[in-house]
């Protein structure tokens, strides 16, 4: 039986990831697009901790013409199962356009056929988003050799199984232009040779990319099946991403603090800390926990989520004991903002960042036109509540 | 009584005259009449002991450790089949006439679900927490949880509405019902006293909120039984409020209290006059479907004006998933779930000893069910009957407890022996009994400190797993069956459970 790339439990035992990692984030506060180059650079710095089993790169802003549709980028085994997606979408959506995704050979001893289609949803009674997260799982879980690195809009994934250089290489991330970057390189401990597993992972516009293990992994899976996100790709990165979807997305908050709401739940104060905070943040606070405690992931995780909803946003947090490491940082004119597992990442690009240590738990978010949420007061700080 | 009627005794006691000091403490201890104080011979003897029920009392408190109680050691010719414990019921069954009452929890050897459990720990890709000197939180809420807040931009300022009434419990661990009456009145006190002192719950039972309690209400769930007994406007107002349907001990079964047994202190608790029989009937009479529950639950709800979570007990039984289910569409804020080896006062033995299930099958199943539902995240899922140990807590809140319940293990804290002899109202020990004179043997700062020490005990147990598990609040444990693993010898039941078997790394996934 040939090997499948896209796949990991058609053939191979069926284990969750367990990794540590690297992770960066680059983002234009101009929305001036900026070449791959620097965060593939960023990259390379942080060789140390990777071991070549998988890497990858998120980009937003990619298709300016296209950018009403959702752009699905996929991994495909061969021509039956790209046939069967072509065929899965025909009957859900209409297909604008559709191109294979150039890479450069010879950098990688094996590969998939990458492909993009370019898409509309047809039904009217589902929102676009919820008609996009379905058909994204259907594929993901049913359509055997195909697996979708990602599915937003204006935005991609470009992920694979090797080292972040070579994955930088194989894709030309150099040549690409976006104005919003994340970068993930792997050392996973089990299951390797999956491009799927690789990060970021994608649902619909948010990318995550994750280092660290969630010891609440059964109970996130199943506080998200509940409300129809099935976990199948044993990754704990998948949790991460449907609750960031779930909670900043699904749940109607308002829009400018979503994001904030999701991070709360995700890694929330402690209780010897809420006891201590006005009567308004202290209900806010309690009630967050309560509503969404079983949202709450545990264990060591840094993080770096990406979205274009409801507008470009770049999300640094981290377990509340940070026992992963997150740098931040923004460059002199405060225009480019940064989010990277070491501090010498950073620098490789800029000398002459102003940086900071988030605190454990508490979100940095950099969302255009916004000021920056810093990380170093809790995430309410600065809200009327009541 | 005829020769012919007499069984041999279950235990020999006997007393060791060389040890002996010849205080009298043990006759003075003995309530069942086993051991006397001669006056003539100035010492203690053995009078009857076909009556002893191995309680330990009289060892406990003989000061010259005379005392020794062994099985009685007369043979039954070896039958694999026929068992003394058969023989025994029969001859007791011909003798009376009557249903066999018996104490405390189911005593057969089923097998014991908790015991093919084991759990998972940190190791390299993940850290431990170090529970002593990092947080860990075990606060847990009792009540209906929402899907989603619900949160308004007004000019300029959140305005987050209020989520449905929520009870903060400082450990996932609350004290079943045992009411005032099935218990004395001071180990009743002492286990009030330790709730509210470790900051958790305590269960009314079938009987009301003696008056002389009332500072403690709000560390009390009132039960809501079918009887009625002591239900008024007033002791609505507890913590909570809990229908009781079962019991794990009987399901499908009530409960009598006898008229000899309604004191004045019974009385002035339940609201019956003095003297009179107080009978729960088997089902409540107004409920009859789950539509009337849905009834019962909505006027709970209102006469306490949606200011307390109303809850349902019910017993573990074949078909507890989707009764569960209807729970939860009916609209109760938690569910109390009493498995088959629960504890009771008295109840008949051949019900105690074979119906219901084991409570670990019974929340796996539960959980599982109103996951597939997508309703589980509303309800608060409180388990019980019988958790044993801190571990038994640790494996029911992974297989998807919220919170785990203990009665019987509270009762052993105060002396407890499980003797099984509760129905007879002769407890040695002061704990099962309406007789004042027993009663006054459990000494309250003794006990209470005694009970509240066994809640912390295991509280920091949990602490120490949680931080080992490298998780640092207990929601992350809540149906986290990732983390646990299957050693016993039945593969059906490890499916059941949802829990892989040991050593095996396969991912269950979602299903």
């Amino acid at each position: 039986m040939k090997k499948s790339l896209t796949k990991s439990f058609t053939e191979l035992p069926r284990e969750r990831e367990l990794s540590a990692c690297g992770i960066a984030g680059l983002f234009n506060l101009d929305k001036k697009m900026v070449s791959g180059e620097p965060i593939a650079k960023m990259m390379a710095t942080m060789e140390e901790r990777e071991n070549g089993l998988g890497a990858g790169y998120a980009a937003y802003g990619l298709f300016p013409k296209l950018k009403e549709y959702y752009c699905l980028q996929l991994i495909i085994d061969d021509e039956e199962a790209k046939r069967a997606v072509e065929e899965f979408l025909n009957s859900y959506t209409d297909i604008v356009k559709d191109e294979e995704v150039s890479v450069k050979k010879g950098v990688l001893k094996e590969y998939p056929i990458v492909w993009r289609f370019f898409v509309s949803p047809r039904d009217e009674k589902v929102s676009p988003d919820d008609t996009m997260k379905d058909i994204m799982m259907h594929i993901n879980c049913s359509i055997k050799g195909a697996f979708c690195l990602s599915g937003g809009k204006d935005m991609a994934v470009f992920k694979g199984n090797g080292w972040a250089t070579e994955i930088a290489e194989f894709y030309q991330i150099k040549d690409i232009k976006a104005f919003m970057w994340s970068a993930h390189s792997r050392f996973p401990t089990n299951t390797p040779g999956w491009w799927g597993g690789a990060h970021p992972f994608s649902l619909l516009g948010h990318a995550v990319v994750h280092n660290g293990e969630i010891t609440s992994y059964g109970t996130n899976v199943n506080y998200l099946k509940e409300f129809g996100y099935e976990c199948k790709l044993l990754t704990d990165t998948e949790v991460l991403a449907y609750i960031y979807d779930y909670i900043a997305r699904k749940c109607n908050y308002p829009e400018k603090i979503a994001s904030r709401i999701a991070m709360m739940a995700l890694a929330p104060p402690y209780w010897k800390d809420i006891d201590l905070m006005t009567p308004e943040k202290k209900k806010w606070a309690t009630n967050i926990r309560i509503a969404h405690r079983k949202a709450m992931a545990n264990g060591p995780f840094s993080i770096i989520i990406t979205t274009d909803m409801p507008k470009p946003t770049m999300i640094g947090h981290s377990d509340r004991k940070k026992l992963r490491p997150m740098i931040a940082a923004l460059s002199e004119d405060g225009k480019t903002f940064y989010l990277a597992s070491e501090l010498n990442a950073i620098h490789t690009i800029d000398r002459n960042v102003k940086y900071w240590q988030p605190d454990p738990g508490k979100p940095v978010i950099a969302s255009l036109g916004d000021p920056i949420i810093t990380g170093t007061k809790d995430p309410l700080e600065g809200l009327e509540l009541a | 009584m005829q020769a012919q009627d007499k069984t041999i005794p279950r235990f020999k006691t006997s007393i060791d005259y060389d040890k002996c000091i010849k205080c009298g403490r043990c006759s003075v201890n003995c309530p069942f009449g086993v051991i006397e104080f001669d006056r003539e011979q100035k010492k203690p003897v053995i009078v009857d002991t076909s009556k002893c029920v191995a309680c330990q009392r009289c060892a406990v408190y003989c000061p010259g450790e005379a005392i020794s109680i062994e099985e009685y050691p007369v043979a039954y010719a070896p039958h694999a089949n026929w068992t003394p414990w058969h023989i025994r019921a029969i001859s007791e069954q011909a003798r009376t006439g009557g249903v066999l009452a018996t104490g405390m929890g189911n005593d057969r050897s089923y097998p014991i679900v908790f015991d093919y459990l084991v759990w998972d720990a940190c190791q390299v890709t993940n850290p431990s927490i170090d529970a002593l000197r990092e947080p860990v939180e075990t606060r847990t809420f009792l009540g209906k949880k929402p899907k989603n807040l619900s949160i308004k931009e007004v000019n300029g300022k959140y305005v987050m509405d209020d989520i449905y009434p929520n009870v903060m419990l400082s450990t996932p661990l609350t004290v079943g019902h045992m009411s005032l009456g099935s218990i004395s009145y001071n180990a009743y006190t002492s286990i009030l006293r330790a709730v509210s002192e470790v900051g958790t719950l305590y269960g009314t039972g079938e009987g009301g909120l003696h008056p002389s309690h009332q500072a403690y209400k709000k560390n009390t769930i009132s039960e809501v039984a079918s009887g009625r007994f002591g239900v008024s406007p007033d002791y609505l107002y507890g913590a909570a409020i809990e229908i009781k349907i079962g019991q794990g001990a009987k399901p499908g079964h009530g409960g009598q209290l006898p008229g000899e047994k309604v004191t004045q202190l019974i009385s002035d608790t339940r609201g019956i006059p003095l003297g009179t029989d107080a009978l729960s009937p088997n089902p409540q009479h107004d409920i009859y479907s789950i539509e009337d529950l849905k009834t019962l639950i909505a006027a709970l709800h209102e006469a306490t004006e949606y200011s307390v979570p109303v809850g349902v007990k019910v017993a573990a039984v074949n078909n507890i998933a989707p009764i569960a289910s209807g729970i939860v569409r009916a609209d109760a804020d938690f569910i109390t779930i009493d498995g088959f080896r629960g504890s009771t006062g008295a109840a008949p033995r051949v019900i105690r000893d074979n119906a219901g299930i084991p409570i670990e099958l019974a929340v796996a199943s539960v959980d599982q069910h109103l996951r597939n539902e997508g309703i589980r995240h509303q309800i608060t899922l409180i388990a019980g009957g019988s958790l044993r140990s801190s571990s038994d807590l640790v494996k029911i809140i992974a297989l998807g407890a919220d919170v785990g319940m203990i009665s019987t293990a509270v009762l052993v804290a105060m002396g407890c022996k499980l003797c099984q002899q509760c129905p007879t109202g002769k407890c040695a020990w002061g704990i099962a009994t309406g007789n004042p004179m027993l009663g006054k043997r459990i000494d309250i700062d003794w006990a209470s400190k005694r009970a509240a020490n066994l809640l912390r005990s295991w509280t920091a147990d949990l602490d120490e797993v949680l931080g080992a598990m490298g998780i640092d609040a207990v929601d992350s444990l809540v149906g986290n069956r990732d983390r646990l693993r299957y050693i016993g010898p039945n593969p059906h039941e490890a499916k059941i459970l949802g829990v892989q078997h040991a050593g095996s790394r396969v991912e269950i996934g979602g299903e």
